[in-house]
């Protein structure tokens, strides 16, 4: 996140730079705002892992999969297994280079993720999360 | 009925050639211009190359049905296969496009329970009127259980008469009023321009003509066209829909793939008493019908007996419960951070029009003041709608959790009272802002299976507490047996 979040700081430095290039000779004022705005969302983008890492948490029980998360906007997500369709493992280029995945569920609904896994704790996951939606389809396959 | 393989009728092939030849026709209109005649030799090669691919398209597909299953075959280079089984058809429609009518064919399309494949239907067949009808109905009674003719078919009366003048009503107030707005303001600068500005400006005249056009009256005219001749009923478990003027559009689904019930009422229809209906059906193909309306615009006493008649099951007597005072807290908040980034916006215009130099914008002296007024008129303008809204959106929403559904009412100009069942609902989130969470506040976004992939539904701000437990319903339903997963439409 960190990484990511650093390129991202260096894409507005980048920005403002070239903003102040072109519009110092129009008006200082606005350049001052793009600054302000630039440095005030670079430090703001500094600060988030740690603060989304601190509220970050999940759990998965037998019958759900709850995720809570959040830095200013804070949601808390509920997702029954049940309705699970599919359960996959995704690594970014910056995730894999430092051994981390997501895990993706999706439900007819749309996708919920859990982020920033260490990889075999992704795979644990996911295999463990496959256990259960094969069980549920043995059973009902028992059933019909 | 498809018992042998059979082909799409051949005037699929020359609809679409024709197709092609026209917009080959308007690009060489430009070569024609420019005088560079060769070059609409490029585009008859085009026209050409597609009647040669469309034709082997046409003649190496073919649709069969056995007693199971529906089959799509193409073989040519790649052999492709597509099976779908009778028990996962969640929608059967026919369509009659302009060229359809034409030429005396139907396109038969059958549709699966899938978010996927949602925007296209999974199967699409074009025969002569009566056999696609005839590959309906009989696809109907397999499915559905339900076997009557096409003759059959027209003598079934809508559950409640609605005329061609609900339709006008609806094309012209069914939309948002957002869009209506906008689009009547679009009209006044047309008119403004047209009248003051384009006296012997011929282009300036036909591109504001086509600002209207295109942005009031082709839509509503759309609109109207595709609701007119509006037709709704239920026989047994079955919704039927029909409707269109040109392209006719029918559709039969059961009662079990409807998902949640919306009941919209846009400003303009509310000033009316009128309503219409919209249901969140799984597996309509979207590109017919994104949110398929059971009933287009009229009187709450017939949106009433509608309801009774077709879909009694999502009946919701309940009013709902307004959110608690301190919910105005976090509208008024949203409404100031909107006006602080209006103000943010406007800081600079505002600083150079009152305090810069003027001079420089080369304008006559007697401009300037009432730019001025303008300018900060504006924004004012802008600062009371968000504060207008905020209070609206204090006042309009509701919220009910029930035995087996649960209610959302919200909308700040348009209304939509939203009912849900629990066993339909995929994924539950609690959100909450900062100015809510310091007051135990939050808002519930629930996501579902919809025609066009997934629809979210989300409410006011209530206590957290009370928002919460409607995910913890939708799992307790499923850990106690309330919710059945035969009858689930996934």
């Amino acid at each position: 996140m960190y990484v990511s979040h650093l390129l991202v700081i260096v894409a507005l430095v980048a920005v403002a730079v070239f903003s102040g290039m072109f519009l110092k000779d129009v008006s200082m004022l606005v350049t001052y705002i793009i600054c302000g705005c630039v440095a005030a969302l670079s430090l703001f983008l500094l600060v988030r892992p740690v603060l989304y890492y601190r509220f970050y948490r999940y759990i998965i029980t037998d019958d759900r999969i709850d995720v809570r998360q959040g830095v200013i906007v804070r949601t808390h997500t509920v997702v029954p297994i049940e309705r699970l369709h599919q359960v996959e493992v995704v690594r970014g280029p910056i995730n894999g280079f430092f051994g981390l995945a997501n895990v993706n569920v999706t439900t007819a609904g749309g996708v919920a993720k859990i982020k920033f896994l260490e990889n075999d704790v992704a795979e644990s996951i996911v295999d463990g999360l496959n256990e259960v939606i094969n069980k549920i389809v043995r059973e009902r396959n028992q059933d019909a | 009925m498809l018992e042998t393989p059979t082909r799409n009728h051949p005037t699929v092939v020359l609809s679409r050639v024709l197709a092609v030849a026209l917009i080959m026709a308007l690009v060489s209109i430009g070569y024609v211009a420019e005088g560079t005649y060769e070059l609409i030799w490029g585009s008859v090669a085009i026209i050409a190359l597609s009647s040669i691919v469309l034709f082997i398209f046409w003649a190496k597909t073919a649709i069969h049905a056995t007693d199971t299953e529906l089959i799509s075959e193409f073989n040519f280079i790649v052999r492709k296969m597509k099976a779908v089984p009778y028990s996962k058809i969640a929608s059967v429609n026919v369509i009659r496009t302009l060229p359809n009518r034409i030429f005396g064919t139907a396109t038969v399309q059958v549709n699966i329970n899938s978010s996927i494949n949602a925007a296209r239907p999974e199967i699409s067949i074009c025969l002569k009127n009566d056999l696609a009808n005839q590959v309906r109905n009989e696809l109907s009674a397999r499915i559905y259980g339900l076997n009557y003719s096409a003759e059959q078919e027209q003598v079934y009366e809508s559950s409640i008469v609605l005329t061609n003048r609900d339709a006008i009503l609806h094309g012209l107030f069914g939309t948002s009023s957002w869009f209506f707005i906008s689009s009547l303001f679009f009209t006044a600068l047309s008119v403004v321009f047209i009248v003051f500005e384009s006296a012997g400006d011929m282009m300036g005249l036909i591109s504001t003509s086509l600002l209207f056009a295109l942005s009031f009256l082709i839509p509503m005219i759309a609109m109207i066209i595709r609701y007119y001749n509006f037709r709704v009923y239920r026989l047994g478990d079955t919704i039927y829909l029909q409707h269109g003027a040109i392209q006719l559009y029918k559709t039969s689904f059961k009662v079990n793939k409807i998902n949640s019930v919306r009941i919209k009422r846009t400003f303009f229809a509310r000033l009316m008493n009128k309503a219409c209906l919209e249901v969140d059906v799984v597996g309509i193909n979207a590109t017919q019908d994104t949110t398929p309306v059971l009933c287009i615009l009229t009187s709450m006493d017939n949106i009433d007996k509608l309801m009774r008649n077709v879909v009694p099951d999502f009946i919701y007597e309940n009013e709902g419960r307004r959110q608690p005072g301190r919910a105005a807290i976090p509208w008024l908040m949203k409404a100031f951070w909107a006006s602080l980034f209006t103000a943010l916006v406007y800081a600079y215009p505002v600083w150079f029009l009152f305090m810069g130099d003027v001079s420089s914008l080369n304008l006559v002296d007697w401009v300037i003041d009432p730019l001025r007024v303008i300018v900060v008129g504006s924004f004012v303008f802008l600062v009371l709608i968000y504060f207008g809204a905020a209070h609206l959106g204090f006042n309009n929403n509701r919220l009910d959790v029930g035995k087996d559904m649960f209610m959302f009412e919200t909308g700040i100009i348009d209304r939509v009272r939203t009912v849900m069942q629990y066993d339909r609902s995929q994924i539950v989130d609690v959100v909450a802002w900062p100015s809510a969470r310091r007051l135990g506040l939050a808002r519930c976004k629930v996501s579902m299976l919809s025609s066009s992939g997934h629809s979210v539904s989300m409410s006011g701000y209530y206590p957290v507490e009370e928002l919460e437990v409607i995910g913890e319903e939708v799992l307790d339903r499923i850990e106690d047996g309330r919710y059945d997963y035969k009858k689930s439409t996934f």
